[in-house]
């Protein structure tokens, strides 16, 4: 990273000096050596400060070594607890044992963070104050619990919330150069409901550190254990994607003209997916089948799928059984239910001439219906080994020839429209067209070519029949 | 050593937990009945929250299941002394009948179903809220009755102290009926059980302490609120759970692809993962070594999708060392593509070397997985899924033939106890 830039280091020490003003009065405060009302018994004081500040900075820790980023931090809350339990002196100064992170190599960030966190405690703290907001040995002592200091939390904690954002967004300002607009919104979105939990687990700590601070610290571990939890999960998912995603792509080395392929399908089917406005869940689901639509490939042999001249009769029918081997593969996968059919009928055409089983218009699955324009999409706008890549626009005016007859209209429309919102970037590898590949080549993906053979089911079929004898032969070897 | 029960067999170690926990339980009944009830509305509240936590079990990735909102909730109850204000009477006695009845109502609705109930991991939390009861209600009840509560701090270090003795035994009962069932190493299992007790463990003793001390100011609302971290844990588990399912799915599925694609024989890798996990097991994997293990044997073969032709039956055994490594390190090359999977692809890049090269001493840096999918991948490509003991038996004895440097002698001679109890019915 490179050094900060001057008006970044300024916003810095100018935080640095506020807080340190702050820690100093803080202290003068706690030791009374000025009387300053509202601040609690030194003695107590001390003792809050002696647990809350080493359950900050371990909770701040774990949250510096999580590999996936979640949003829900843990120290908040401590923050939060700490001026409900003794004011906000006794806050800031938790809030600058950020500092010591030592997770956070750069001392530029370590001053910001400790900064950052001091002026945040105390300012909502003396908001909690200005509120109405009483200590936990005063909650304690009334008879029946306080209602009322529910608004104090409630305030404070947009307070908290709100001088955090402000502190962020000048740093992001001046450290990144990212505009103020971009940066409020993303701190702002999604940070409303953890900012309300916050609030809540922190009253909770209050509320039991009266009758033993022990207890208050218990509060953080189920939710450090539920954060954890979550992170295995997350971390799991992340492993998920990339398995699938390096599979596929093993499966692609077997031809490296389709490098790169299934992940454009993918890409290209959730476009027009998205612009149908289909659930997410959904769209998920279909990610996945783009992934996957060609793995069947790998039951043809790489002899066919690389040979450069025609296929014969045999050799294509051997080429049209992937979808069917693809399907058969996944078909353990309990969860891409949907993306079964899709992966099964990608190759089937509005009039019924499509593969494997000849399906027309509303049979076929909707999935289905995009892979196959996602899928023609791509390997036209793809380099193959018998002719260069064409232009998204030609390869849009050939789709729309083909509506109606191979693909289905709403599919192509919807693809010509977010294609207009959304510039489409081909980032395959650039593949050299050699000599040896000239001359006559069935792309079983490319509608303007290999339809020769799929209009003449029957001897299709007989093809697949013998390949399929052959095959139980070579088992039974 | 198993027992036959109804068919299914039971080792002894479940046998004398179930046993001891059953003997627990009777015993309490025998008391409680010589004793009235007392604080019955808590004992139904915590029994109605215990009996819920039960129903709502979230399945574990390895088979098991877990019930955290029950577990805690029979702790919390173990462990109430000041109640909204009020001191609480009830006797261990008490806890341990309540505990029992609620569980058992919990799972019962499984019973009924037909979903596997585990009565060992039932018994085993019975032991453990018997154990907890046993020793914090007789120290609370002096407390209370002697009018000398002692200082703030002291309550919940005795809990936790108690809490986490308790959890220790269950720790120990734990490895000791899975070692048993899985024949794998006793302190390995100890290991994986202990380790377990770090993740959700924390979480269940901890929101039991949190809810019997908050219950002296809050009274029965401690129950929902610190339950809500422990829900929100239990889905995030629930969901992990999920994806670690379809993960193996998945690559179970994707292993196939070697099969389909006429490169290996069918169910070739999945019956080198079953072997492979059967002897790690029995050699003392951790159960994460052992996911490991698993997916590394399932995709040990995908180095052979490049190339061109088909091995003659997919036996990379009988292809040269040469070519054998070549597949290995592709193989390895596609697998750290993932980026998430660095100790799978170290195993599969591995598993084409010798365990110890001619004039040298055993090649430590091979990791153990790889040994064994290295025999256990001979062993399949010699005998495949054949049944006939003739065949097995000239398979292992093939192998014996190599054990100077090809085959680790340790992994073969474990391979024969694990082939010789071994059927692969649905191969």
């Amino acid at each position: 990273m490179q050094a900060l830039p001057r008006t970044a280091r300024l916003y810095i020490a100018a935080l640095v000096g506020i807080a340190v003003i702050i820690d100093v009065v803080a202290l003068l405060a706690i030791f009374h050596v000025v009387p300053i009302a509202g601040t609690p018994d030194t003695r107590d004081a001390l003792l809050a400060l002696a647990i809350l500040a080493p359950t900050y900075l371990v909770a701040t820790s774990l949250r510096s070594r999580l590999s996936v980023p979640v949003s829900l931090s843990v120290n908040t809350p401590i923050l939060l607890a700490s001026y409900m339990v003794a004011g906000p002196y006794v806050a800031a100064l938790v809030g600058t044992v950020d500092v010591l992170v030592v997770a956070r190599k750069r001392l530029s960030n370590r001053l910001y963070n400790g900064a950052q966190f001091a002026i945040v405690g105390f300012v909502a703290g003396v908001a909690y104050q200005w509120a109405g907001g009483l200590l936990s040995d005063e909650m304690a002592s009334r008879s029946q619990f306080p209602a009322h200091i529910l608004v104090a939390v409630g305030f404070s904690d947009v307070v908290a919330m709100v001088v955090n954002a402000i502190l962020i967004v000048g740093i992001m300002r001046f450290a990144e150069k990212v505009s103020a607009l971009s940066v409020w919104r993303t701190v702002f979105a999604g940070s409303g409901l953890p900012y309300l939990a916050y609030g809540l687990l922190g009253l909770l700590m209050a509320v039991l550190w009266a009758g033993s601070p022990v207890a208050a610290v218990l509060v953080l571990i189920p939710v450090l254990v539920a954060r954890w939890a979550y992170q295995q999960y997350a971390e799991q998912l992340n492993a998920y994607e990339a398995t699938i995603r390096s599979l596929v792509k093993a499966v692609e080395t077997k031809d490296a003209y389709t490098r790169g392929h299934s992940e454009r399908v993918s890409r290209a089917s959730v476009l027009i997916a998205r612009h149908r406005g289909m659930t997410e869940d959904r769209v998920a689901l279909l990610r996945y089948a783009g992934i996957l639509h060609d793995v069947g490939k790998l039951g043809v042999p790489t002899r066919v799928l690389q040979k450069t001249g025609p296929l014969t009769d045999r050799e294509y029918a051997l080429v049209q059984r992937h979808p069917g081997i693809g399907q058969e593969l996944i078909r353990e996968i309990a969860f891409l239910r949907e993306a079964y059919e899709g992966i099964l009928h990608h190759h089937e055409r509005l009039d019924g001439r499509g593969y494997p089983d000849g399906l027309r218009e509303g049979q076929i699955p909707e999935f289905a219906r995009i892979i196959a324009v996602a899928d023609a999409f791509d390997s036209m706008t793809s380099t193959r080994s018998y002719r260069g890549a064409r232009t998204v626009d030609e390869a849009l005016v050939e789709l729309d020839r083909h509506r109606g007859t191979q693909f289905d209209p709403t599919m192509v429309q919807a693809l010509v429209a977010a294609l207009e919102h959304q510039p489409w970037t081909h980032t395959a590898v650039p593949v050299d067209v050699d000599a040896e590949s000239s001359g006559f080549v069935l792309d079983h993906d490319d509608p303007t070519v290999g339809m020769s053979v799929a209009i003449n089911q029957q001897r299709c079929e007989d093809a697949s029949a013998a390949a399929a004898v052959d095959e139980s032969r070579g088992r039974a070897s | 050593m198993t027992a036959w029960l109804g068919g299914r067999a039971f080792t002894v170690a479940e046998v004398v937990v179930t046993g001891t926990a059953a003997l627990v339980v009777l015993v309490s009944i025998g008391i409680q009945t010589h004793n009235v009830w007392l604080d019955p509305q808590l004992a139904l509240a915590f029994g109605v929250f215990i009996a819920l936590g039960e129903l709502a079990r979230v399945n574990l990735p390895d088979g098991g299941f877990a019930v955290p909102l029950a577990s805690a909730g029979a702790l919390a109850y173990a462990l109430v002394g000041d109640f909204a204000g009020q001191p609480t009477h009830y006797t261990a006695a008490q806890v341990v009948v309540v505990t029992a009845i609620a569980m058992s109502l919990g799972s019962l609705p499984y019973l009924a179903a037909g979903k596997p109930t585990q009565p060992d991991a039932l018994a085993r939390r019975v032991i453990m809220v018997a154990l907890v009861a046993a020793v914090y209600r007789p120290l609370y009840g002096h407390w209370a009755a002697s009018g000398h509560m002692p200082r703030e701090y002291f309550p919940p270090i005795a809990m936790v102290v108690v809490v986490l003795a308790a959890a220790g035994v269950d720790a120990v009962l734990a490895a000791w009926t899975r070692s048993a069932r899985d024949r794998s190493p006793y302190l390995t299992a100890l290991r994986d059980e202990v380790g377990a007790l770090f993740g959700i463990g924390t979480a269940i003793g901890s929101t039991g302490i949190l809810i019997a001390l908050a219950s002296v100011v809050m009274g029965i609302w401690a129950l929902p609120v610190f339950a809500i971290p422990l829900v929100i844990a239990q889905f995030s588990l629930r969901r992990f759970a999920v994806i670690r399912q379809t993960h193996r799915q998945t690559i179970q599925a994707l292993s196939r692809v070697t099969e389909v694609g006429g490169y290996t024989d069918t169910g070739h890798s999945w019956r080198v993962s079953e072997l492979g996990k059967a002897v790690g097991r029995e050699l003392g994997l951790t159960s994460r070594d052992l996911f490991d293990l698993e997916q590394a044997a399932l995709m040990h073969d995908i180095g052979q999708l490049s190339l061109p032709d088909p091995i003659p039956g997919g036996a990379t055994t009988m292809a040269s060392g040469e070519e054998q490594r070549a597949i290995a390190e592709r193989g390895a090359e596609v697998i750290r593509a993932t980026g998430a999977l660095t100790r799978v692809a170290d195993i599969v890049a591995c598993q084409a070397e010798p365990y110890r090269r001619p004039g040298e001493p055993v090649d430590a840096s091979i990791p153990l997985a790889s040994r064994i999918i290295r025999v256990v991948n001979a062993y399949d490509d010699l005998a495949g899924g054949s049944l006939e003991s003739e065949r097995r038996l000239d398979a292992l004895d093939q192998l014996r033939l190599n054990m100077a440097y090809d085959y680790d002698p340790t992994i073969v001679d474990c391979l024969t106890r694990v082939v010789g109890r071994t059927t692969f019915s649905n191969a």
